[in-house]
């Protein structure tokens, strides 16, 4: 814009410079000709006139010249005539422009007394008649537009050629520092790596040198920073390792030693009892009973740590089965009536006909640590257990207490391992700190986590959820695989004894046994009864000597013919004499000895009826004798 | 009376010795430390009353060394002692016939009053299986007379109340008439009675009739 504003200023600068050359040469053309014209006007010479005036416009380039004499009347012209200008007697201007056309016009004066001419000498300088000179302006035209021309004509073309050289420049000074301006982004974006290719000398080298040596250092910092980050993660990586592994180690030494460990303290409570018996000093006494609380709270605090080392040691198999959950709130209720009883507390179990899915055993120990840990902290009031149905599958245990609650800032820390609330004297009568933290592990083995909500003052309710299942497809509280039943159901033994005293004892002991004993002092009166009953016996047992000279083993016979010589029989006898041992060894039948003892009945009988087979001959004890 | 006590820890079977002796006095207490010599000792040792064996003992898998030791003798009532409790093992256990399941940190009472339970023909199990166990809490005392009436005595009653004959009561009870009558002698006893009249007027007395 500046270039074109210089350009035009100049174009019209020189454009003014050749109006005033016109301008001028039609001045001094003017002047010149009246001078010229003085005397040959003075003498009417109008020939020498108009040549002189033909040549001057052929030579000035005039467009018409004319010489008037004082009254305005042409005396000479030359050139186009039309173009002069109507003289008045005085002539205003002496130059004017009218369009196109110069006018010039100056007075012409008489010669000079200096000349040699007499004519001259008594006249005096005096007007006598006028010089017009007309200058056409076309030619300044022309020169202007030639002018505008070459100026337009060289202004465009140093535009185009500043053009090309700012383009020139600019792509490849705008490329530069596109790149350089990438470069610094992706620094900034952390790829350090990034540098600036080409570098160029100058300034702009400069600064992309600068940007490269800054992206190095920061490269360099980083890259000494990134190595001691490692290092140090590789330490701590280390340590956590040995930390973990001693701790693996830990818990798995004492998991597996865990048996070893509690027999001593076993053993030493029992000693421990043992000699508190024989103490009748009341000093000594007491001291024994200072060791033996001190030897359970050990066993206590010891049989906690090993549990949890089982459980951080991997050692607790999960076994997740479906059963009822009734019976095992009502052991936990039997096992914990008692202890909430002497705190004067109330224990309430909510009965429900829910099954759940889990591990009978860990459940079960959850829900005791939970209840003991509610009565400890409870002072008043009661604890109340019980189930509640969820969502689809859901049901979540629940024991509430109306005990001390756990304030607000401490409940995500009663699960930690010997936190305990109220207790900085460690009194262990408060227990160890151990139960919730066992109760955490737990639950997370089962995958059921622990909530606790709590109000400080009023109680907390501690709960965990289980995965419930559907009670149609459970037994109802299974009798079969009830254990320690002796004998299936309906089977019936035989007894056979001289004395009614041992008849009837025997009878009382079958019957807390639930089996069903036939008996008589006879058997044949035994066989009449079974027949009677359509029953037949699992077992024969017989007293030897039998009434009337009889032995146990013609009763045997008796009844092993009536019902099948396949049942089992025992001989019982008290005697010792050497023949009756020789009779009874001689019948091969398996022999007990009296006074018969219940333990030792049970324990043959539970192998005998179990086996259903022939009770074992000349084995164990009854082969002794 | 004989026991044998086999655990591999010799403290423990220190100190269990006292409480053997106070089930018995003069209880000879046979002790082995492993199971083979379990079975060697109970060879050897005639009429034993009690087996007091540890689980886990050098020799043998526990569960399986006590499922052996029933079967080499049966007579002998066995009482497993762990230290432990774990639930499937004691299930096995009294498959095989164990008549109790003591825990090594029970106390010297418990395992006193569990070895005389199963002396007298009990079962004993700790406190978290004995609900399932039940039945044999009536039997703390050694094999003998009787001075109260057992339930089964009560039924018997009951039924003489209603002028039911022996037979009848018999089959209604599903047991053979012998049995009965052993069961009217044992209650004329304990009532002090001595024939059915006056049987049947204690049991109107004491508000005794079926249904």
């Amino acid at each position: 814009m500046g270039v074109i504003l210089a350009a035009g200023y100049f174009a019209h600068r020189s454009v003014q410079e050749t109006e005033q050359n016109l301008f001028r040469r039609g001045q001094d053309m003017t002047q010149r000709l009246a001078q010229a014209m003085s005397y040959e006007l003075f003498v009417g010479n109008t020939l020498y006139m108009k040549r002189l005036l033909d040549y001057e416009r052929t030579v000035q380039g005039a467009l018409s010249i004319g010489v008037a004499d004082g009254r305005g009347r042409w005396e000479a012209i030359s050139g186009d005539g039309g173009a002069l200008p109507v003289l008045g007697y005085k002539p205003e201007s002496r130059a004017r422009r009218e369009g196109h056309l110069w006018l010039f016009l100056e007075e012409v004066r008489s010669p000079t007394a200096d000349s040699d001419d007499p004519y001259l000498a008594t006249s005096p300088e005096q007007s006598i008649g006028w010089v017009a000179v007309v200058l056409d302006d076309t030619s300044l035209h022309q020169a202007r537009a030639e002018i505008v021309l070459a100026s337009a004509g060289i202004m465009s073309l140093l535009l185009v050629l500043a053009g090309g050289i700012a383009w020139r420049l600019s792509s490849r000074l705008g490329g530069r520092l596109r790149g350089l301006a990438q470069t610094v982004e992706r620094i900034a974006d952390g790829d350090l790596g990034a540098r600036v290719r080409e570098v160029a000398t100058g300034e702009l080298g400069v600064l992309e040198n600068g940007v490269n040596r800054m992206a190095q250092t920061l490269e360099e910092n980083r890259r000494d920073l990134e190595q001691r980050i490692r290092d140090a993660t590789a330490g701590l990586r280390q340590q956590t390792h040995a930390a973990e592994a001693a701790v693996l180690a830990k818990s798995k030494f004492l998991a597996a030693a865990s048996h070893d460990l509690r027999q001593p303290l076993h053993a030493m409570t029992l000693l421990i009892a043992a000699m508190k018996e024989r103490i009748s000093d009341v000093e000594a006494r007491r001291l024994a009973e200072h060791v033996e609380s001190s030897a359970e709270a050990m066993q206590n605090l010891l049989n906690a740590l090993l549990d949890l080392s089982r459980l951080d040691a991997g050692a607790v198999a999960v076994k997740p089965e479906c059963f009822r959950v009734s019976g095992l709130l009502r052991r936990l209720e039997h096992r914990f009536a008692p202890m909430a009883a002497e705190k004067g507390l109330h224990l309430r179990v909510v009965p429900t006909r829910m099954a759940v899915h889990s591990d009978p055993v860990l459940l079960e120990r959850i829900l005791g640590n939970l209840i003991a840990n509610a009565i400890r902290y409870t002072d008043r009031g009661g604890v109340v257990v019980g189930v509640r149905r969820g969502q689809a599958e859901a049901m979540r245990f629940e024991v509430w207490d109306s005990g001390r609650g756990v304030p607000e800032h401490f409940q995500k820390r009663i699960f930690e391992e010997y936190f305990q609330l109220d207790n900085p004297e460690r009194d262990r009568d408060k227990g160890l700190g151990l139960g919730l933290a066992i109760v955490e592990r737990l639950s997370g083995l089962l995958d059921c986590p622990v909530k606790m909500r709590s109000i400080p003052g009023r109680g907390s309710c501690f709960s965990i959820c289980a995965q419930r299942c559907a009670e149609d497809g459970l037994a109802q509280e299974t009798e079969a695989t009830q254990p320690g039943r002796l004998a299936p159901e309906n089977a019936m033994v035989a007894f056979i004894d001289d004395d009614e005293g041992i008849l009837e004892a025997m009878l009382e002991l079958f019957d807390s046994w639930q089996i069903d004993l036939a008996v008589g002092t006879e058997a044949e009166e035994v066989a009449a009864d079974l027949r009677d009953m359509r029953r037949e016996p699992a077992l024969i047992l017989c007293d030897y000597r039998l009434r009337e000279g009889r032995t146990g083993i013609d009763a045997i016979r008796l009844l092993r013919e009536q019902f099948g010589e396949h049942i089992p029989a025992m001989l019982i006898t008290g005697d010792t004499a050497p023949e009756t041992l020789k009779c009874i060894q001689e019948s091969g039948l398996p022999v007990l000895h009296k006074p018969l003892k219940p333990a030792k009945l049970r324990a043959i009988l539970s192998y005998t009826l179990a086996g259903e087979g022939q009770a074992p001959e000349g084995g164990g004890e009854a082969a002794a004798d | 009376m004989k026991i044998l006590l086999a655990d591999d820890h010799p403290l423990f079977r220190e100190g269990i010795k006292p409480v053997l002796r106070k089930l018995d006095t003069h209880a000879e207490i046979i002790e082995a430390r492993d199971y083979p010599s379990a079975f060697e000792a109970t060879h050897h040792a005639r009429e034993l009353d009690l087996a007091l064996i540890d689980l886990c003992m050098p020799g043998m898998p526990g569960v399986e060394g006590i499922i052996r030791y029933r079967a080499a003798f049966p007579a002998v009532p066995v009482v497993v002692v762990s230290a432990s409790e774990q639930l499937d093992d004691i299930l096995k256990l009294l498959g095989a016939g164990a008549l109790g399941y003591l825990c090594k940190s029970a106390s010297s009472e418990v395992i006193l009053g569990a070895l005389r339970l199963v002396l007298a023909g009990g079962v004993y199990l700790p406190p978290s299986l004995l609900e399932e166990a039940g039945g044999d809490e009536g039997l703390g005392k050694e094999l003998g007379r009787n001075t109260t009436l057992t339930q089964r005595q009560i039924q018997v009653l009951r039924q003489l109340a209603d002028g039911k004959t022996n037979k009848q009561i018999a089959t209604s009870l599903k047991v053979t008439e012998g049995t009965i009558k052993i069961h009217m002698a044992a209650i004329f006893r304990i009532l002090k009675v001595n024939n059915r009249t006056e049987a049947l007027l204690v049991a109107q007395k004491m508000g005794l009739h079926s249904s």
